[in-house]
């Protein structure tokens, strides 16, 4: 036990220096069409907000929910783009279209991490999980949702320059 | 073997950190601590403090990736787990190369050919599932296509399987269809696996392929997946059955349409024995070690405490012992967005989510003297779950959401868990969430399941508090009052901050099913204190 608490707190000492590149996954459109993820997230110089949700995820859904209704002014204010990526499997997959188009989030893009191939990469074990990509590089990330958590996201956002 | 390998790790994740090239890394932790409680007559396991580490480091250049995840399970892993993980392995290295239209890797990796019935390789933490594969896979492709050849060792426990597995993918899309409104897609795909046969009957191969096609055009979808399973000998009771081969299949037909502000999707599947394992004697194990595809069972994933009391998991299977084989069934799912400002949707609008899932078995003839059985293709036998659900979620005012859900559920214990009757509950919840300020909240939820046969009614409550959107404290709590009378409860508190998560729980379990992604896992009754720490570096 307590062997194996000693590297543990060293990796949270180490877990303070952030440094983040940008993995490359295969996700897909609501149409079913094939993207680079590199592809996805470009947005110019402007942040790029990337959230990871599944539609059994209730978090996730008020997330989403809570974002989809102040969106339109965040896009026209700063520019910043909301790529939304569901971490659904095969059992909850086909729920995805007709749960984006029933909850009227039409505004952001939404993808499917199919293969799971880029949670694997960025480490996620959880939903929700919420990144910020700015200039290529990972600038913000959480992993739970709470009431009015959006707007301090969306302070962070005006922050950036 | 234990603690030089964390220094080894530790070493090499701060000094490629120092050196900020492309690295990054995580790390997952759970511990547990059991205690006795004589309400459930819990009797903790000689090794009282048990916890499960795993620590991921990943490399990223512009062509080439790799990493490495080691994983620790002291003394040994949590109770409901594969017993067989115990100590330290490093369990997955990789090296991958992307360039042009190649993509190769080396070492442990994951894939998915379609919808997972012929191969999928994955890993899932909270079920204890990691079947990577150890070997070569290639993929090459072009615009709209792509062919995955792929062969390896799968991992049992904490080592490889004796057995191989072999396979291939060829997947393609076309992008102008119908004046670029639609897109379409096919896919075939074969896997193989070859492990040393028990009996001189018994197959040295088993082959699963699968054809699938699919496409969207506008907002209207349809797609549909076949998939064969060669003849094998069957286990049970701890013995290869080889008396007579069974084959099996598995078809899924879905159907979709959604516009703004409504979707639909309607989703059929007949499966009898298709589950393929990287070794005979797994089989139906509880952990679901060695598996290596995917029948999810295809019902709502509920997210409320007694919701997700009775779950259903997919039956494909031949069971000599109950005379079942196989399972057919299907769901339906609507959404609906009742505008803003509407007579019906009210100031902000409201949203209704409809599901309805039912599942039988196939109807089946034993004919025990010949040790077979026969069946009808398409004809529903017993019942084994049906789950009718409507979702209401509306936002009453800027600091106030509230949703309601009702549920009427029949669930077939006996098939399901091997004990009990027929369920027939009737659930209905009430979630609220309340804005305190622009920095706190507060969400609670009410729930009561009704049960006239053996099981009794059940009551369940959750409040939670969050301060700053960082901490927040929650208590839960499944209360059987109309059955045993325990409560099961969950007392404790999280913190959160920047991809950093630390959460410390006490709390008793009931023991059952828990359920992710349509998979299940067994966990036994227990009561204790658990710590969770998620990092990111």
């Amino acid at each position: 036990m307590k062997k194996s608490i000693l590297p543990i707190i060293g990796l949270l000492f180490l877990s303070f220096v952030t440094f983040s590149p940008l993995p490359e996954a295969e996700i897909k459109d609501l149409q079913g069409r094939t993207h680079r993820f590199s592809e996805v997230i470009a947005n110019g110089d402007r942040p790029v907000i990337v959230s990871f949700w599944a539609t059994w995820c209730v978090p996730c859904i008020k997330e989403l929910d809570a974002i989809a209704e102040v969106y339109p002014d965040w896009r026209e204010e700063t520019g910043v783009k909301l790529v939304a990526v569901s971490v659904d499997d095969e059992k909850t997959a086909r729920r995805i279209k007709p749960m984006v188009h029933g909850r009227g989030w039409t505004d952001f893009e939404i993808y499917h991490d199919y293969k799971g191939e880029l949670q694997q990469a960025l480490h996620i074990v959880s939903v929700p999980y919420l990144i910020v990509i700015h200039k290529g590089k990972i600038v913000f990330q959480k992993n739970t949702y709470t009431p009015g958590s959006e707007e301090e996201l969306y302070d962070f956002i005006l922050s950036l320059k | 073997m234990k603690r030089p390998l964390f220094l080894w790790i530790l070493f090499f994740v701060y000094w490629s950190g120092r050196s900020q090239n492309g690295i990054s890394g995580a790390y997952y932790g759970i511990w547990q601590y059991y205690v006795p409680d004589s309400a459930t007559a819990f009797d903790p396991p000689p090794e009282r403090w048990r916890s499960m580490h795993y620590f991921n480091v990943n490399y990223l250049s512009s062509d080439w990736e790799a990493g490495l995840q080691a994983e620790s399970y002291l003394p040994s892993a949590l109770l409901g787990y594969d017993p067989s993980l115990k100590g330290t392995a490093l369990t997955r290295w990789y090296v991958r190369y992307r360039k042009d239209n190649w993509d190769i890797t080396g070492g442990h990796f994951y894939d998915q050919f379609g919808s997972g019935l012929v191969f999928r390789s994955w890993e899932n933490r909270a079920l204890g599932i990691n079947n990577s594969l150890a070997g070569i896979r290639v993929k090459y492709g072009g615009e709209g296509w792509q062919l995955t050849v792929l062969g390896g060792n799968p991992r049992v426990g904490l080592e490889t399987a004796p057995s191989s597995v072999a396979g291939a993918d060829f997947y393609v899309e076309g992008q102008k269809f119908a004046n670029n409104r639609g897109v379409w897609y096919a896919g075939l795909s074969v896997l193989n696996k070859f492990e040393t046969p028990q009996t001189d009957k018994v197959p040295p191969t088993v082959t699963v392929a699968g054809i699938r096609a699919g496409f969207t055009l506008g907002g209207a979808d349809l797609s549909a997946e076949y998939v064969y399973k060669t003849p094998d000998a069957l286990y049970a009771n701890g013995v290869v059955d080889d008396l007579v081969l069974f084959d099996g299949d598995a078809l899924l037909v879905s159907a979709g349409y959604a516009r703004p502000g409504m979707g639909t999707n309607i989703t059929f599947r007949r499966a009898e024995n298709i589950r393929l394992y990287a070794l005979r004697e797994l089989a139906g194990n509880p952990y679901h070690t060695g598996i290596l595809n995917y029948v999810p069972a295809l019902t709502k994933q509920h997210d409320y405490l007694l919701t997700n009391l009775f779950v259903y998991s997919a039956q494909d299977q031949i069971s000599f012992a109950e005379k079942t084989a196989g399972e057919i069934g299907g769901q339906w799912d609507a959404y609906f967005f009742l505008p803003r400002k509407s007579k019906l949707g009210g100031k902000y609008g409201t949203r209704i989510a409809f599901n309805w899932s039912r599942w039988h078995g196939l109807k089946t003839e034993f004919l025990l003297p010949l040790h077979t059985y026969k069946r009808r293709m398409w004809a529903a036998g017993p019942l084994y779950y049906e789950d009718i659900n409507l979702e209401i979620k509306r936002k009453l005012s800027r600091n106030v959401k509230t949703s309601f859900l009702f549920m009427i559920q029949d669930y077939n214990r006996r098939k399901i868990e091997g004990h009990g009757e027929m369920l027939r509950n009737r659930i209905a919840v009430t979630d609220w969430q309340h804005r305190l300020g622009r920095k706190a909240s507060l969400r609670w939820a009410a729930e009561h399941l009704w049960n006239a046969g053996e099981e009794g009614n059940w009551a369940g409550a959750t409040v939670e508090y969050t301060h700053r959107h960082r901490l927040s404290f929650f208590l839960a709590d499944r209360w059987h009052y109309g059955g045993n009378g325990i409560h099961y409860y969950t007392l404790g508190t999280s913190w959160s901050h920047e991809g950093r998560r630390i959460q410390i729980a006490y709390g008793r379990e009931r023991g059952g099913l828990i359920c992710v992604g349509g998979v299940c896992r067994y966990v036994p009754p227990n009561t204790g204190l658990q710590l969770t720490l998620d990092l990111k570096f």
